[in-house]
């Protein structure tokens, strides 16, 4: 049974710690000396009223709806100029490696990269806008409520777009060159190619990437604590950065592992979704 | 006409995204070698100085947690390769009736909450004394690789045919020892990818390493460098070179195995 310690291992190591968090959902301190009782759905309750509940899920959809298109745009172009044949071949290779260089970095090294790229003073884009004369477009990136979630969004998806851009280049390749030489016949050009024949043959590899992408993000929580710690005045705070708030400033942690459960719950939701998609593929592949 | 027009604008695109790409990284460089007093005055290196790289060579906590890294991104690229290995092999030859739901409880198990297993990993590594120790985070790190470990490895042994060990198997090697004389060794590829990939993980791995550790006995570089960049961010030419030290390895082990990698990246991601 080559099958079994992968089993055990991810038994021990992620489903048992998942199941003994979620139990702490339902415990709280209360009792006798501080002893755990059982509260119920108390935890879950305390967590949804609190004032900024829904605005930390708003936050956190926003973040992977906003990442999750831009590295679209950017993965999508790039696979279609590694794809077009105006490059030569050697210089391809180069193209296909550089885009994977931000993609190596740890978290860490990408938000102080990015921490100083945003920097109100010196900082290279503040600087680069006064060098041009825009001095009213520079700004306090990430010390203002209506800049910082995309200085985020930006962050992010330039460390990860040659994901999306490897992926798609990897089906463009699939798609048979005869469909295209048909269409070259009937006379469609470049940007009909693109939207009647590229784009739909894609439509079921675009929807699953992105819906992974969308799951993995939701729990994301490595850049965006380091470079905000949520904030500034919560204008960042996402459901995993409360969670973690929850349980390690608060030491609330039935509340902690309550608002986790109901992280569960929407990527419970985004599986399914992920799943639709996925037997769709699978059908249309045959 | 319009071929040059749709050339120039391809071109165009090209170079935006380049640029997005490259800026940063350059900038990373820039001001790993200024130093303090010379930082922000230019865009463009005005000095080509060590002195960062020096001080943080120099610096006793830098160098632990960069240790520690070393030891846990190795331990997790062989944990992930050893079981990974396994059962992807296992998924690609055996036939039997719960392979679907194998392959799905896998996958699951990438889609909780990191933020909540963090909570738990907390209160039992506290509970059975392994909080603060390189070997906790080597294992719960592995968790985050050998799902996709596991896949990448049954698209590789899915694209050697069984055949080979079929003939191995006549004259008189055991399936294991046809596992390990035939099918691994022609694996190699998707096993260095696979190894590529783990090494990577936790080399970057900031969540767990925060929580799981209390000093320098196993506090990863990433972590290191997230408490500096809270405490003292105006050392940022240091922190440039801290940041540099935690690149330059992953990006020469990308170059070594670069093909091997982006093959069997694209192979597991498709199939994914």
């Amino acid at each position: 049974m080559t099958l079994a310690p992968t089993f055990i291992f991810l038994m021990l190591l992620a489903i048992y710690p998942l199941v003994y968090a979620l139990t702490l959902s339902f415990y709280g301190e209360g009792g006798e000396g501080g002893a755990h009782i059982f509260r119920g759905l108390q935890n879950y309750i305390n967590v949804v009223k609190e004032e900024n509940f829904v605005s930390n899920l708003k936050h956190s959809l926003q973040f992977c709806l906003f990442v999750v298109l831009l590295q679209n745009i950017l993965g999508m172009s790039y696979a279609l100029l590694l794809n077009a044949n105006i490059i030569k071949n050697k210089y391809k290779n180069v193209l296909r490696a550089i885009q994977f260089l931000p993609w190596l970095l740890p978290d860490a090294v990408v938000a102080c990269i990015w921490l100083s790229m945003y920097l109100p003073t010196g900082g290279f884009i503040n600087t680069v806008l006064r060098n041009l004369g825009l001095y009213n477009l520079s700004q306090n990136w990430l010390g203002q409520r209506n800049t910082v979630l995309f200085a985020l969004v930006l962050a992010e998806s330039w460390a990860w777009y040659a994901f999306f851009s490897i992926t798609y280049l990897a089906a463009m390749q699939n798609i048979p060159s005869s469909l295209y030489e048909a269409s070259v016949i009937d006379g469609a050009n470049k940007g009909q190619i693109f939207f009647y024949i590229t784009l739909p043959l894609l439509k079921p590899i675009i929807l699953t990437t992105s819906t992974v992408q969308f799951i993995w993000l939701f729990r994301y929580f490595d850049l965006i604590w380091i470079m905000t710690r949520g904030g500034p005045a919560k204008a960042t705070e996402t459901v995993a950065t409360q969670i973690y708030k929850y349980a390690f400033f608060n030491y609330k942690l039935g509340e902690s592992s309550a608002l986790g459960g109901i992280g569960c719950i929407v990527m419970l939701i985004g599986v399914i979704i992920y799943l639709y998609f996925y037997n769709k593929a699978e059908k249309s592949r045959g | 006409m319009k071929i040059k027009y749709s050339k120039g604008f391809y071109i165009i695109i090209l170079a935006v995204i380049l640029v997005i790409t490259i800026v940063p990284l350059f900038w990373m460089i820039v001001l790993s070698i200024t130093p303090k007093n010379l930082l922000f005055k230019s865009v463009l290196p005005v000095v080509f100085s060590l002195k960062n790289y020096i001080s943080v060579i120099g610096d006793k906590k830098v160098m632990l947690a960069y240790r520690n890294s070393w030891i846990i991104a190795g331990s997790v690229a062989l944990i992930s390769v050893f079981l990974g290995s396994l059962s992807g092999y296992g998924l690609s030859r055996l036939k039997f009736k719960f392979k679907d739901h194998y392959i799905l409880f896998i996958l699951i198990t990438q889609m909780f909450p990191l933020t909540l297993l963090v909570i738990a990993y907390f209160k039992i590594a506290s509970n059975i004394g392994l909080y603060n120790s390189v070997l906790t985070l080597a294992l719960v790190d592995s968790t985050l690789t050998l799902p996709f470990v596991t896949m990448l490895m049954k698209s590789t042994f899915d694209s050697i045919s069984p055949a080979l060990e079929e003939v191995a198997m006549i004259d008189g090697c055991s399936r294991m020892g046809a596992f390990i004389r035939i099918s691994l060794p022609l694996a190699s590829p998707g096993l260095v990818a696979a190894g590529f990939f783990a090494f990577l993980k936790g080399w970057g791995e900031y969540l767990y390493g925060l929580t799981l550790t209390g000093d320098t006995t196993a506090r990863p570089i990433t972590v290191e460098l997230g408490i500096r960049l809270g405490h003292y961010a105006t050392a940022w030419g240091e922190m440039m070179a801290i940041s540099i030290l935690m690149s330059v390895p992953i990006f020469i082990m990308f170059g070594i195995f670069q093909n091997n990698f982006l093959k069997g990246f694209t192979t597991g991601a498709l199939k994914e």
